[in-house]
């Protein structure tokens, strides 16, 4: 019921600070709603379309993105039969920038996935329950903090081998210890609200309280964070395909791409071109996306 | 009101001492409280900022976080020492027998959620009602607290009320499982007069509805000898003076009481100057050997700094915690 009515109803007004009547009034039915958030809408419609295709790559009219045809190779864009031309080994661009889409945004959307749900959870212990809780679980992310991020993610993949799955292991691993820090220091505050007391002298149990009524008031900051990732996250599992840590040759995959565009630059700019293009991309697409969605959700972020 | 003295008290407070131990030491907020308060009695309870009436109130509660931590006392409710539950036996006492309302309503409002989401969920936590019932009651209880237009309110989100709303849809969550005993804590503080004086009527109209205890918790004396049937004095975490609020107020007996009185404009009498009263609340991070009030009294004796007096009756149903009596 609630749910529904945040966007059109929080417009004035914070949560403990009364503020000026003023700011941005967002009525309107479901379609004014396309049309007043234009770019959350295109760019939810543009990662949409990237994923479709990505899901849909194994029945798309398109090459191999593996078999070569090496007496082919570096053929220019536009050539017959290869839109983007081809790499080194001769394999069609086009269809390895789709192929390597999947793997790229699988491992990126779930060590996203992965990442928000561990730190949310640890980060709402550690901040309500406080106490031995919240001393464990801090001390346990100083050790994480202790280690540079790249390092601790190339010794978990060094330990586990080189692996998509691992790969992803290694990013959520790697990032879980700074989200927890930051969520535990919004759940602190939020804590100290006096809803929280409210909420506690009405008789709900302290798990209600941390995911009924302090969760939804850190959402806005979770939906921020977690657009945040997707762009680095994106340049993380590039970086370790780049580095060969990641995705096995010949397999596609944007960051492998990249590296192989690299060595061909000259010869073949579009295998660098291409994924690059299409992360930058996909990553302004969740920063808008996570920018606009919470505008919406939070009652005093939307007139400020 | 009726004779509340024939009725075992609903709550009884015992050397109530909570305690919070900071850095810079150990501060005895509420040190050895203890009073009672009977079914369907008006309690007030005045004092200057930081004599310990709040923590007293969520002590009460059973809700003290570290660094605070009630030390020693009981807090028995029909019957059960509430320090002592603990757990799912305290939270169904919670919100359900004994609720509290707050001085900043809006804040005690979730900012994420609607108002009638809110209300609903406090009835489904205690009741055994369909989603479709906590609604109807939510809705009869925001007509019963003179919130007009009440379908479409309780659509809206906190920030969309007043103060004077808010504080109307606050008292409705306390209200809607009609507790036996209801805290207010400053509930007229932040607001205008005009509507202080509507919110207060409220109280007093539920109170006699409903026949529930109400414990006022406030700063303002006028307010007490309104609308309390007993009163409760207290300085520097302790109880000064207690007693029926005609008797407080016609024949104070602590000098502290004295003070308090003097410095509150009266309308009939403005040749009478106000009597400001000098200094500060004491430290209570140290154990007074002393009066806490010792400092700050006009009428201290040698006595007073010597040694620090126990509450006891001066007259029946009049007890003061002073040298003199």
């Amino acid at each position: 019921m609630a749910d529904a009515d945040l966007s059109q109803t929080v417009t004035l007004g914070g949560p403990s600070v009364p503020r000026p009547l003023a700011g941005r009034s967002r009525r309107g039915s479901a379609a004014g709603f396309l049309k007043e958030h234009l770019a959350l809408s295109l760019a939810t419609g543009v990662f949409m379309l990237t994923v479709v295709i990505a899901v849909l790559a194994p029945w798309l009219p398109i090459d191999d993105p593996i078999r070569g045809d090496i007496l082919n190779r570096f053929l220019s864009p536009g050539s017959e039969g290869h839109i983007l031309g081809t790499d080194s080994l001769g394999r069609d661009i086009f269809a390895r920038l789709i192929w390597g889409g999947r793997t790229s945004i699988l491992v990126g959307v779930a060590a996203n996935l992965g990442v928000t749900v561990l730190s949310v959870f640890f980060g709402l212990l550690a901040g309500y329950l406080g106490g031995r809780v919240d001393g464990v679980i801090m001390r346990l992310v100083d050790v994480g903090l202790a280690f540079p991020g790249l390092l601790l993610a190339l010794a978990i993949l060094a330990i586990l081998g080189p692996s998509i799955v691992n790969m992803a292991i290694a990013v959520v691993l790697s990032s879980v210890p700074l989200n927890v820090r930051f969520f535990r220091g919004e759940v602190l505050r939020v804590r100290s609200a006096k809803f929280v007391e409210a909420a506690r002298i009405l008789g709900y149990g302290k798990w209600r309280i941390m995911f009924r009524e302090v969760l939804p008031n850190v959402m806005p900051l979770i939906i921020t964070v977690t657009a945040l990732h997707a762009t680095s996250f994106f340049v993380f599992t590039a970086g370790f395909s780049l580095l060969g840590l990641g995705v096995r040759p010949p397999e596609p995959d944007w960051g492998s791409m990249i590296a192989e565009g690299l060595a061909a630059i000259y010869q073949a700019p579009a295998v660098l071109l291409g994924p690059t293009v299409l992360i930058s991309v996909v990553a302004i697409c969740f920063n808008v996306i996570g920018d606009e969605v919470q505008v919406i959700l939070s009652p005093t972020e939307s007139q400020l | 009101m009726t004779d509340a003295a024939r009725y075992e008290p609903l709550l009884s407070v015992r050397d109530l001492r909570t305690y919070f131990f900071t850095r810079s030491g150990v501060v005895r907020a509420v040190n050895g409280v203890s009073f009672d308060v009977f079914p369907g009695e008006v309690v007030g309870m005045v004092g200057e900022s930081g004599c310990g009436k709040t923590v007293t109130a969520l002590s009460v509660l059973d809700l003290i976080d570290p660094p605070g931590q009630v030390v020693g006392g009981e807090v028995v409710f029909n019957g059960r020492d509430l320090l002592k539950l603990g757990g799912r036996d305290l939270r169904r006492i919670r919100g359900n027998d004994i609720a509290m309302i707050f001085q900043n309503p809006v804040g005690a409002l979730n900012p994420v959620f609607s108002v009638g989401r809110q209300l609903s969920e406090a009835i489904l936590a205690h009741q055994d009602v369909s989603k479709q019932q906590a609604r109807e009651q939510a809705i009869q209880l925001i007509e019963r607290v003179g919130i007009p237009d009440p379908v479409r309110r309780l659509r809206q989100h906190p920030h969309q009320f007043s103060g004077g709303m808010a504080q109307r849809v606050v008292i409705a969550m306390a209200l809607a499982n009609q507790p036996k005993l209801l805290i207010a804590d400053e509930p007229t503080t932040a607001l205008d007069v005009t509507i202080q004086a509507q919110i207060l009527d409220l109280l007093r109209e539920l109170n006699q509805e409903y026949g529930m205890a109400v414990i006022h918790i406030t700063h303002n004396m006028a307010l007490v000898a309104e609308s309390c049937d007993r009163t409760i004095v207290m300085y520097g975490g302790k109880i000064s003076e207690s007693g029926r609020t005609e008797t407080v107020f016609e024949r104070p007996l602590h000098p502290y009481t004295q003070a308090l009185l003097e410095s509150v404009p009266n309308l009939e009498d403005d040749e009478q100057d106000l009597v400001p009263l000098e200094g500060f609340p004491p430290d209570i991070t140290e154990e007074w050997v002393g009066c806490e009030f010792e400092p700050r009294c006009a009428q201290r004796i040698d006595r007073c700094a010597l040694e620090n007096p126990a509450l006891r009756d001066a007259e029946p149903g009049h007890a003061v915690r002073c040298h003199l009596y």
